[in-house]
Parts: C-alpha cells; structure tokens; sequence
C-alpha cells in the first residue's frame, strides 16, 4: 500500500484542511493520467478537425454571379423565401467517419452580397462551382427575368491588407449585423411590408440602395450575407422555449377565503399571443445560420464611417420590431476600440489589427466565429481575440426579407446598372437537338 | 417580451456519429474488461488459494489492484497522453498554414495592382525643367503652351505604362481613383487643357496654370515617371 500521508502539501493530515487537500492529493495520484487524457484527446481530436476542416474549405471552388437586374420584377420577396428553402435542401453533413475525419467535411455556405462601386450597387452570389447549376436553375425558375453572368471575384480588386489601404489612402470601417435577442425570435418580414393596397406596399430594399447609392467617388460600401443551412432538426431545440411562453401564468394575490383561495390565472396579452404565433412560424421554416458583414472604405479626406454605420443601423432597423427581434451592429469587434477596451493597452495597434481581420474575413468571406480553442488561436491576435464575433439565426423568411432583388416598389434606375431587355423564350417546336439534316430520319422517306 | 429559457442544446455525446460513438462504447467497454477480469484474478488467487480470508490476504490483493489500477491501466493511458500529444502539436502545425496572418504592418499584397513602373529618363526631368520655366514667365501664351506640353507628357507615360484608347481620357478612365491618389485634380487639369486646345482666346490665370501643373507634377511623381 502507498504511503498517504504528506503527498502533495507538507500539512499534517490530522488537520481538517490538510485531511481535505491530502484526500484531492491521493485522489490525483490515482487518477491524473485519466484527468490528462480526458483533456489532450478532446484538444487533439479538435485540432485535427480543425486542420482537415480548413483544407477542405481552402479547395473549395467558388464562382461569382452577378445578379443583373431587369427593368421591372413585378413579384413579391415571397418567390425569395422559396428559393431559400430551395436551397435550404442543398445542405450537406459528414455522416460517415472517412467523410468527418479525413476528409473534413462542413456544411456549405452560401454567400449574398450587395456592393456599391462609388454609388452604383451591384448584386452577387457566390456558390460553389459544383452547385452552381442547381442554384441557377433553382434562382432562375422564380426570377426568369434576372440574368445571371459569371464575373471575376471583385474582392481582388479591392485593397487586400492595411498596407494596401494606406498606399491607396483609404480607410476602413467594419462590423458585422446580428440578431441581439433570443434566436427563436423571428424579424419584421416581407408579410408586413406586403399589401394588396398599393398605396401601402413598400420594399425595405430600397433603404438600402439609396444608402449605398450616397457613396462618393473612389468610396466602397459593401454588404455580405453569408448563410448556412441548419439541420432540419434544429428547431426541435426550440421546444421548451414554446413550452414556456404556452404556460399559463398566475397572479400573485390569491382570491377567495378560508379552504377556497386559488390564484387566478392571468389571461394573454393580445401581443404574447402574437409573438407567440410569429416565434411558430418563424420556426416552421428552414433555419439557417447568418453572418452579415458590412464593410465601407474611402480615401481618408472624405471619410465619414457615420454614412455606412448609422445609414445601414436605419436600413436594419426596418426589420426591428418592439416585440421580436432586431439587427445591432457587433461594436465589441467594430473597427474603433478605445483604451477602455480590453486589453486596455495600445489602442492605435488594436484598431489596426481590427481593421485587418475584419478586412480578412469580408475579403475571404470567414464566420470567423470560434466553437474550440484552435479556432481561437489561429483567428486571432494577442491585441484582439475572435471571441465577439457574432452569429445569429434566422429562418428562410427572414432571409428573404433581406435580400432580394428589388422589386417595383424600389426606384434602382439611378443606383443600379440593369439589363434592359426583357427575356423571351424561343418559339415552340424549333429544333433543339442538331440541324435540320437530324430531322431527316424522321421524315417519311421518299420512295 | 422576455424570453428566460435558453434553445437545448443537444449533449456533445449525441453530436457524435454512430460509429464513433460505438468506438467509444467497444473502448471502455475492452479497459473495463481487463479491469475487472484482473480483479477477478486476484480475487481468486487472493482469497481462494486456501489461505481464506484475513488481513494478509486482503493487503495480497489490494496491492495487486493497485498495481493493475497505477501500472497497467496508467501505463497504457500515459504512453496513450504522450503520443496524442505529439499527434496533437503534428495537428497543430498542419493548421497553422491556414491561421489568419495578422500582421502590424503587412507587406503589401500581391493582388495590389501596382502601375508598371517607367524607367527613369534623365530627359523627362529636362523636358519637364523646361516646362516650368516657360510657365514662370507668366506670359499668357506660354503658360498655355506649357500646359498643353505637359499634358502631352503625361499622355506619353499614359501609353508607356500600357494603357489603350484614342484619347488619353479613354487612358485616364482606365485608371481608378481607388488605385491613385491624385487622379482627381489631374482629370481637372485635363479639363483646363481642353479648354485651352478647343476655345480661341482662353485666358488662363496663373494660378490655374501653378495648379494645373501641380496636379500634373503629383500624377507623375505617383507614377515614378521621376
């Protein structure tokens, strides 16, 4: 038998803290090797996870589409929202071991963005080239009239670190958009801003074109939307949520006298029952994750950050409701940090580092969020931490009320550079397979 | 309205897949089985040898259970910690390719699209010398001139650096004011020196002139014309 006494603390055992201290002392002599496994396999399994899962996003292939808009779209952010869900079904998940380890495969992203190009805004996607058929067919059965071109990533146009920026004398502000309530909250969307009155229709698009439209010569403004289909599980976790707003609630006074008291129970507000039937639909719709990232440049004479901030905080703001969920600005990772931030120290330093991840991440299209501590080290620097970026959730619904191609209701003539012509499709009955020689066969021969 | 109850979130056991989750299950179930088929063991040499039941044959048998728990079972977990670790620091060295490379000061990027830069010629200062001093007289027709001269030397290092198009505006649009600094005030430049070329009898003050030729001097000091 090994010798209890004395092995970790010089106190005397007798004692009723050294007793204490000696029993966690013996308790980890027989058990630190378990202890020491328990932790450097879960850090080992994570890093590796880490590295197999960023190779496999670093050999994506991607394509850039541009997103000309016609003259008119006489239709509602409703054929958006079926697109979404469309494209919610593209989702994929490593469900076996040689797909999750070796391989490191992640659900695919999808990114939607709009740019403004000194005034004149442009919308993209940005999809993985194997997908890209199904994503134009799905796009192009509920927009035939918008085209689609492939063009040349223009992030590459775009200053690529600080130094470019100061050769270039620009400045930058960026942040990223969340949701700050409680993610089974849906927004404002397109059903409100929906009437079959057209006096009342109004499309929250329009806040956003005539923002990005403000920009000045040699400025930038740009807005990406990056998702992620969710599993379609996901709004399982939701359910206690329902469960409590679907408790009754009682009052505090008890009524009644002698054996008869009870509480009364309290009735629903008009408002409680409302959200409580938006937070059910919001949830029957397909999830995704949603990271919107903004980003605004100019040359440093003409540079006012209080365009890009409080003039998309407006556009934002048009989905926010008192009683569901609205968009704020993630000022912890903003581009502006104080010396009464933490670290506290070198401020000058910490904006410039700042300045360059979100830079990064707009750039290289990155959540950028961590869920281990590899993620943590390899996104960050010792000046500032990834630890506040944020994410949030939002059904297809939402999506779509968020970006869209602008209907009727948005005046895009002077902001936008759009295809003129409407499509048509080709007569019927033209031969489609060949030339006329590969009719011949079909034709009764002449004898 | 608030909201108290946070979404649950599924335990990291269920997260698994179904064949780790059954690696797993096989592993602790294989380090159980030798425990226990070890305690069995010495339970019977223990107690069951004929010497039964007594102090000596319980301190016998709790020292082989510590052997098996400390030796056996912590031999095997600490060659098993050494190794991971090393597999560990092997991942994390793979990874650190793919670390986002923050920098203070950066060099600046490949993607940067730089203006080629033009060999210096000794002559351009020279031409340029004599510009000026044309435009130092303050006469009317030579500040005009001087303009018109410079503009064309410009439009000669437009050409040199590759840009296409019939005019040197259609050069000067290639150009994005998002890459040069001074673009602005050369497109104004550009702009007095149409008027000169295209209106009889332009007066030209001198102070547009000195800016005209300031903006022309900044454009192609930019592009290290000299």
């Amino acid at each position: 038998m090994p010798d209890f006494g004395n092995l970790l603390f010089s106190m005397s055992p007798q004692s009723l803290l050294g007793g204490f201290l000696n029993a966690i002392g013996v308790f980890l002599e027989y058990t630190w090797w378990l202890i020491l496994f328990g932790i450097i396999f879960t850090q080992a399994r994570n890093a590796f996870l880490v590295w197999r899962q960023e190779t496999w996003q670093a050999k994506m292939k991607w394509v850039v589409l541009e997103m000309k808009i016609p003259r008119l779209i006489e239709t509602s952010p409703r054929r958006m929202d079926q697109f979404f869900q469309h494209l919610h079904t593209l989702r994929n998940e490593a469900d076996h071991l040689d797909e999750k380890y070796p391989d490191g495969e992640i659900p695919q992203r999808y990114m939607f963005e709009m740019a403004s190009f000194e005034g004149q805004t442009h919308f993209y996607m940005r999809v993985p080239v194997k997908q890209r058929n199904m994503i134009e067919a799905a796009f192009l059965g509920y927009y035939p009239d918008v085209e689609l071109i492939e063009i040349e990533d223009y992030m590459d146009k775009l200053p690529q670190n600080i130094t470019d920026l100061e050769r270039r004398g620009l400045d930058i502000w960026c942040t990223e958009f969340y949701l700050n309530k409680h993610p089974a909250l849906p927004i404002k969307t397109y059903k409100v801003f929906e009437s079959p009155d057209e006096q009342h229709q109004f499309d929250p698009m329009s806040s956003f074109l005539e923002v990005m439209g403000k920009i000045k010569q040699g400025e930038y403004l740009g807005m990406q939307i990056l998702v992620e289909p969710l599993h379609r599980n996901y709004a399982q976790r939701f359910d206690p949520v329902i469960e409590e707003l679907r408790e009754p609630k009682y009052g505090k006074e008890k009524m009644g006298a002698g054996e008869f008291t009870f509480q009364p129970m309290m009735m629903k507000s008009p408002g409680e029952t409302e959200t409580l039937k938006q937070i059910e639909e919001n949830l029957a719709k397909p999830l995704f994750v949603l990271v919107v990232r903004v980003a605004y440049m100019a040359p440093k004479p003409t540079f006012y950050d209080g365009l890009a901030r409080r003039g998309l905080r407006g556009a934002f703001n048009q989905y926010s409701s008192a009683d569901l969920n609205y968009f704020k600005d993630n000022v912890k990772n903003g581009t502006k940090p104080g010396f009464w931030d933490f670290p506290y120290v070198y401020p000058e330093q910490r904006r410039r580092i700042r300045k360059q991840r979100n830079l990064k991440l707009y750039l290289g299209r990155g959540f950028g969020t961590h869920d281990n501590l590899p993620e943590i080290i390899l996104y960050s620097h010792w000046l500032a931490f990834n630890l506040n970026l944020e994410k949030s959730i939002i059904s297809s619904e939402g999506l779509a009320s968020l970006f869209h191609p602008p209907t009727q209701m948005v005046l895009t003539a002077p902001h936008t550079e759009r295809s003129e012509s409407r499509k048509v499709g080709p007569s019927s009955g033209l031969p489609i397979y060949g030339d006329e020689s590969a009719l011949e066969k079909f034709l009764p021969k002449e004898s | 309205m608030k909201i108290k109850t946070k979404p649950k979130n599924p335990s990291a056991w269920s997260q698994l897949l179904f064949v780790e989750r059954n690696i797993a299950r096989v592993f602790i179930g294989l380090l159980l089985l030798y425990f226990f088929g070890q305690l069995f063991i010495h339970f019977v040499y223990s107690f069951m040898g004929g010497q039964g039941f007594n102090a000596e044959s319980l301190r016998v048998f709790l020292e082989a259970v510590d052997i098996v728990w400390r030796k056996h079972l912590g031999g095997f977990f600490t060659v098993l910690n050494v190794l991971l670790f090393i597999f560990l620091l092997y991942c994390y060295k793979q990874a650190w390719k793919f670390r986002m490379q923050l920098k203070l000061y950066p060099p600046p990027s490949d993607l940067e699209a730089q203006p080629k830069p033009i060999k210096k010629d000794p002559k351009v200062m020279q031409h340029w010398r004599d510009i000026v001093l044309r435009a130092n007289t303050g006469q009317q027709e030579k500040m005009r001139s001087a303009i018109i001269e410079a503009d064309a030397l410009v439009d000669h290092h437009l050409k040199n650096i590759g840009l296409e198009g019939e005019h040197m505006g259609d050069r000067l649009k290639q150009i994005r004011a998002f890459q040069v600094k001074s673009l602005d005030n050369l497109w104004k430049a550009h702009r007095l020196r149409n008027d000169i070329a295209h209106t009889p009898g332009y007066k030209v003050t001198a102070r547009q002139a000195e800016r005209a030729l300031v903006a022309y001097r900044d454009f192609l000091k930019e592009m290290k014309a000299f």
